[in-house]
C-alpha cells in the first residue's frame, strides 16, 4: 500500500481523497496554487506545497513542478482527481518514468479513450455497441442514402472538421435526404474548407446513461448500478440519480456487462466510467469513457456502500475484485451546486460567500471544501458543493432532496439552489421522464 | 508549512482587531508567534510587500530598499558551489544586479535564481538541499536608493 499520496487537485476532491487517504491510514500532501494557500483541503493534509500562481495553466496543470513536489516530498502516488490533469497520458506517463505511481489507468487506456474515433473503433471490434452509422467520409447522395437506408431515419448528418452545429442537418426520410445533403456538404466547405460529411443515427431524445466501473490489474472488472445523467446543460451534469427510473434489472445487466467489456478491451485498471446513450427502445449505444474518478461518483457510493476513492487507491496499489456486480441499495440523487445566477444564462458569479448554512438530516451527505467568509476565486470551475440525498427509493430521496434545498442558504453569491428547486417540482422529473433535452424542453432554457 | 500557519493566524489576529479597540495583538504557538498593529500612516511609510525603504532622519545617511527573492518552482535549492570564500553566497555578501544567488533543481533541471538588484544581502532565508516551493521567500538583498 502506499505511504504518502499527493493530491494534484484542489476543492471538494482535494478534500474526499484526503478524507479516503486518512481512513487507510496514507499521508497526504495536497498542491495549491497561491490563491487557494489557505484553503480547507491545504487545511486538512498533512502537508501542502504551493507549485504555481493562479491561473490553472502555472500551478494545477504545471506538471515538472506537481511531480517535483511528489518527488520533495516522498509522495510514492499522485491522485490526479477529476479534470486537471487526470485524462493527460503525458503525465501519467511522467509519473510512472519518475518511479511515482498514478492513481489511474496506463497512459494507453487513457491516450485510447481520450481519441473518440480510436475508442469508437475499440468498441465495434469488441461488440459494444456504438451508434450505427458511416465509418468514412462520404461524398455522393447515393452512397449517403444507401447508408441511412441501412442505419435507419432519422439520422444526422455532420460535417467531418465540424463543430458548433455548422454542417449539421437531422434528416428524416429519403426524399429530404436528397435535398439537403449538398446544402449541408456546402455548408462543411464553406466552415470548415473540407465538405467532407459523415452519417449516424439520429436519436431523438436519448438518455444519458453510464456506467461506474471497478478494474484489477487481473483483468477483474465489477459494475455498479447505472448512474442517470440525463440532466445538463451544454453537456455540463447538473443532476445525477442513481439507479435510473427508465432502467430495469434486466437493461441494467445488458448494459453493465457492455461496460465490463468495455473496460477489458483496454487492459483498464483502477475505476472508471462507460457513458451510453439509451433510447427509448432500450437500445444503448456507447459514447466515451472517463478514466478517472467522477464528479457523481458519491450516488454509486450511497447505492452501493462502497467507497469509491478508497477503492480507486486499493486497487491502484494491486488490491484484487472478487466480485462481479452490485444491486442497487435504495435510490441517490446528487445536485451540482454552482456559483453561477441560473437567471442569467448561468452566469459565474465569483465573490465572498457570507453565509453557508448546509442542511442535513437523514440520507443528506454534503462534498465542499467552502464555508462562510470563503472568497470563490475567479481561476477556476464554478462548483461549489455536491448535494447528495439518499432514501429508500426515488419518492423518499427526491422529498430528502427538496427539505434539504429547502434547508440550504448560500449568501453573498448567486448559487443554483433555485434551479435545483423548480426541478424537484418538475412534473416530468417527478414522474423520471428525463432525457438529454430536458433543460430546453422542460425548464425552457436554450 | 509554517508560514501558511501565520497566515492563517494574522488573518485571524487582523479580523478579532477589526471588532475591536485594540491597537495591537500578538499570538504565540508552539512553532509561531505573529503580530498585527493597527494601521497608521507611519506605519504604512515603513512596509510594503516586496519593496521596503528605511528612511532615516539624517540627511546624510543612505536610505536603503529591501527587495525579496522568491522561488519561482518546486525543487530543491542548491548553493553555488565555489572553493572562493568571496563567491560564496552569505549575509552581508555584496551582489550585482543579475548576479546568480543559487539554483533550484526540478526534475533534473536546474533553474538559477539571480538578484533582481544590486545590493548587500541582509538576508538568505534557504539552506543548501533544502526543498522550496512555488513563491517561497529565499533571499533579501538591501539595496541603496
Amino acid at each position: 500500500m502506499f505511504k504518502k499520496i499527493l493530491i494534484a487537485n484542489r476543492g471538494e476532491i482535494a478534500l474526499r481523497i484526503i478524507r479516503a487517504c486518512k481512513e487507510l491510514g496514507i499521508k497526504t500532501v495536497v498542491i495549491h496554487s497561491q490563491v487557494d494557500g489557505d484553503s480547507f483541503s491545504t487545511r486538512n493534509a498533512d502537508e501542502s506545497i504551493c507549485v504555481g500562481a493562479d491561473p490553472a495553466s502555472e500551478s494545477y496543470l504545471n506538471m515538472a513542478n506537481i511531480v517535483s513536489a511528489a518527488q520533495i516530498s516522498g509522495a510514492d502516488a499522485i491522485h490526479p482527481g477529476y479534470g486537471f490533469l487526470s485524462e493527460n497520458s503525458h503525465f501519467a506517463e511522467i509519473c510512472e518514468t519518475c518511479g511515482i505511481s498514478f492513481i489511474g489507468p496506463s497512459k494507453e487506456a487513457i491516450l485510447n479513450m481520450g481519441d473518440k474515433a480510436c475508442a469508437r473503433e475499440i468498441m465495434d471490434r469488441e461488440g459494444v455497441p456504438i451508434v450505427p452509422g458511416s465509418r468514412d467520409t462520404i461524398n455522393r447522395v447515393e452512397k449517403a442514402a444507401k447508408i441511412a437506408k441501412k442505419t435507419g431515419y432519422p439520422v444526422i448528418l455532420k460535417a467531418v472538421a465540424g463543430g458548433g452545429g455548422k454542417g449539421m442537418r437531422i434528416v428524416r426520410n429519403e426524399e429530404e435526404l436528397r435535398k439537403v445533403f449538398p446544402a449541408a456538404q456546402n455548408e462543411a466547405k464553406k466552415a470548415f474548407s473540407k465538405g467532407g460529411i459523415y452519417i449516424e443515427k439520429y436519436l431523438e431524445n436519448p438518455r444519458h446513461i453510464e456506467f461506474q466501473i471497478a478494474a484489477d490489474k487481473d483483468g477483474n472488472v465489477l459494475y455498479f448500478p447505472e448512474r442517470e445523467c440525463s440532466i445538463q446543460r451544454k453537456h455540463q451534469k447538473l443532476i445525477e440519480e442513481s439507479p435510473s427510473p427508465a432502467v430495469s434489472s434486466k437493461l441494467r445487466r445488458r448494459m453493465g456487462k457492455a461496460a465490463v467489456r468495455a473496460a477489458r478491451a483496454i487492459k483498464y485498471v483502477t475505476v472508471g466510467t462507460v457513458e451510453f446513450l439509451l433510447d427509448s427502445d432500450d437500445n444503448f449505444y456507447f459514447m466515451e469513457m472517463n478514466t478517472r474518478i467522477q464528479v457523481e461518483h458519491p450516488i454509486s457510493e450511497e447505492v452501493t456502500g462502497v467507497d469509491l476513492v478508497k477503492k480507486q487507491i486499493t486497487l491502484a496499489a494491486g488490491e484484487e475484485i472478487s466480485n462481479k456486480r452490485l444491486e442497487p441499495l435504495g435510490h441517490a440523487i446528487e445536485c451540482r451546486i454552482n456559483a453561477e445566477d441560473y437567471e442569467n444564462n448561468f452566469m459565474p458569479s465569483a465573490g465572498l460567500i457570507s453565509v453557508f448554512n448546509l442542511p442535513g438530516g437523514p440520507g443528506i451527505r454534503i462534498d465542499t471544501a467552502v464555508h462562510a467568509g470563503y472568497e470563490i476565486p475567479a481561476f477556476y470551475d464554478s462548483m461549489i458543493a455536491k448535494l447528495i440525498s439518499h432514501g429508500s427509493n426515488r419518492k423518499e430521496a427526491i422529498a430528502r432532496m427538496k427539505r434539504a434545498l429547502e434547508e440550504f442558504e448560500i449568501g453573498g453569491i448567486k448559487s443554483t439552489i433555485g434551479f435545483h428547486r423548480k426541478v424537484m417540482e418538475n412534473k416530468n422529473f417527478l414522474k423520471g421522464k428525463v432525457n438529454t433535452h430536458f433543460l430546453q424542453d422542460e425548464m425552457g432554457y436554450k | 508549512m509554517k508560514y501558511k500557519e501565520a497566515t492563517r493566524r494574522i488573518k485571524e489576529l487582523a479580523g478579532i482587531m477589526k471588532d475591536t479597540d485594540m491597537e495591537e495583538i500578538e499570538y504565540s504557538g508552539d512553532k509561531i508567534t505573529v503580530g498585527v498593529k493597527k494601521y497608521t500612516r507611519e506605519a504604512e511609510e515603513g512596509a510594503s510587500d516586496k519593496k521596503i525603504e528605511k528612511e532615516t532622519p539624517d540627511k546624510n545617511e543612505k536610505r536603503t530598499e529591501t527587495v525579496e527573492v522568491f522561488s519561482h518552482s518546486v525543487g530543491i535549492y542548491k548553493d553555488i558551489v565555489s572553493s572562493s570564500k568571496k563567491r560564496q553566497i552569505k549575509k552581508g555578501r555584496k551582489v550585482k544586479k543579475g548576479e546568480k544567488l543559487g539554483e533550484i533543481e526540478t526534475m533534473n533541471i536546474t533553474k538559477e535564481i539571480t538578484s533582481p538588484a544590486g545590493g548587500i544581502i541582509s538576508n538568505k532565508m534557504v539552506k543548501n538541499g533544502e526543498p522550496v516551493e512555488y513563491g517561497q521567500k529565499l533571499f533579501e538583498v538591501e539595496k541603496s536608493v
